[in-house]
């Protein structure tokens, strides 16, 4: 059984989404701020790595990777507003590249699944 | 089978052994850590050779000119001739050349070896007591005389430990080139892409060499050379450019400094030039755009065309540090 990753045209489909994706969170005034003096190249490798992710594409993304790599952020007062918006774009860019709404609802709630992870909390009951 | 060649040392490689497997059969300690092509730690280069595409996943396309793979997942169908990335060659150099144009020393070296670069690329220059700086090269493989001249940009910097003695040292000076390194030179097989070509000060000279390899190598798409100084009296390559404009009607030059008049020149910040250039250009996810000088100025131009939609792996900047003395 193909991964969703696979269905919607494997690592060209990445390279594509990402950039987009990327636009848009730099353009988004709710998330941008967040990426302010950061090395571009290296935020997209990783944002690469997180559609990867949450498309079921081989990665090397964890659980707690997305923990340790957030925390700074959530020091910086990243929270579940934060996270609505970067699901919401990833959203509007699957759109965008012509996944079917019901592959982006099955991403998003991969993307929903690590919420936790990225805001450093315990899961709620 | 097919054979590695690593330091000197001819390795055969048995059936399905990837060049990783080979090398640390061999005794030789390749870093690696993913061992599954995705964290490029196990990156080495092909200097003879070419390696199956699966083995380039993930590179950028620079780096994939230069014969950069990834070794674990490398099953070569030919020989290839391997060392480590940006090792660099050693070739003794000597001064044939200077001349100095406002703060900048164009300077030409003489070399005692054939160096093998790319236009654009940069080397390290080391004087006898091992003082080293980084310096774009400006002029094409293949010029000069003898086994080849290099051109470089430099800036006259009051106190500069290098430059300094670049200004005064008798023509015939000798010094060391080691390189090639940098991922800024032209990409042929693009005949029709548009280029964009922005820099400030000395930044200039890598964009000058990419500029006359593309057109060497006649390219048809539009090439768009941006080039801002501080002042006026900075645009010390203005001539040359305008020159190349007049003779290649798909070159356009913009010139700009902060301060300071001259004939044709404007006053805009860099950054707003290589956004209003990137808007007028049709296909731009087609643009390859070159980054050379300042490092602000070139972390925001890259910003700035990204946002404008160019491909971010077709944007290649070089950022220029000025030296610093240990604390």
């Amino acid at each position: 059984m193909q991964s969703i990753y696979e269905q919607i045209g494997g690592e060209a489909a990445m390279d594509a989404a990402v950039e987009t994706f990327y636009r848009k969170v730099l353009s988004d005034e709710r998330v941008a701020h967040f990426f302010d003096g950061v090395d571009m190249e290296r935020q997209m490798a990783k944002q690469k790595g997180f559609l990867t992710m949450v498309t079921g594409g081989p990665n090397s993304y964890t659980g707690k990777s997305m923990r340790d790599g957030h925390r700074h952020l959530v020091a910086r007062g990243l929270n579940d507003g934060h996270v609505d918006a970067i699901i919401e774009l990833l959203g509007e860019t699957l759109r965008e590249l012509g996944v079917a709404d019901n592959l982006i609802a099955q991403i998003a709630a991969v993307a929903e699944s690590v919420r936790d992870d990225v805001l450093d909390r315990s899961p709620s009951a | 089978m097919p054979t590695i060649t690593y330091d000197g040392r001819v390795i055969a490689l048995a059936p399905g052994q990837t060049v990783l497997e080979a090398l640390e059969g061999a005794g030789v300690a390749v870093p690696y850590a993913c061992r599954a092509g995705a964290c490029q730690t196990c990156a080495v280069q092909a200097v003879s050779g070419s390696v199956p595409a699966a083995a380039q996943i993930g590179l950028s396309e620079p780096r994939r000119r230069l014969g950069v793979f990834l070794s674990c997942v490398c099953r070569p169908e030919e020989d290839l001739v391997v060392r480590a990335v940006d090792q660099g060659e050693d070739v003794p150099a000597f001064l044939v050349a200077r001349e100095r144009i406002g703060e900048v020393l164009v300077l030409r070296l003489g070399l005692g070896r054939g160096l093998d670069f790319r236009a654009g690329q940069f080397i390290t220059l080391l004087r006898d007591d091992d003082i080293a700086r980084p310096y774009s090269i400006a002029s094409l493989p293949g010029e000069g005389e003898g086994a080849g001249e290099l051109e470089l940009h430099v800036r006259h910097l009051a106190g500069g430990a290098m430059s300094e003695w670049l200004a005064a040292a008798p023509i015939g000076a000798g010094l060391r080139v080691r390189g090639p390194f940098g991922e800024c030179f032209y990409i042929d097989g693009e005949p029709s892409a548009p280029l964009l070509l922005a820099g400030t000060g000395t930044g200039l000279a890598p964009l000058l060499g990419i500029l006359r390899e593309a057109l060497r190598q006649g390219h048809q798409g539009p090439i768009t050379v941006i080039h801002g100084a501080r002042d006026a009296s900075g645009l010390y390559g203005l001539a040359r450019l305008r020159a190349l404009a007049a003779e290649h009607p798909n070159v356009t030059v913009i010139a700009s400094a902060l301060t300071g008049e001259a004939e044709g020149v404007v006053a805009e910040p860099i950054e707003a030039l290589v956004l209003a250039s990137a808007k007028a250009i049709a296909d731009r996810a087609q643009a390859r755009a070159y980054l050379c000088g300042d490092p602000g100025v070139v972390q925001r131009a890259r910003r700035q065309l990204f946002m404008a939609g160019l491909a971010m792996r077709r944007i290649h900047a070089d950022a220029f540090l000025p030296a610093r003395a240990p604390a």
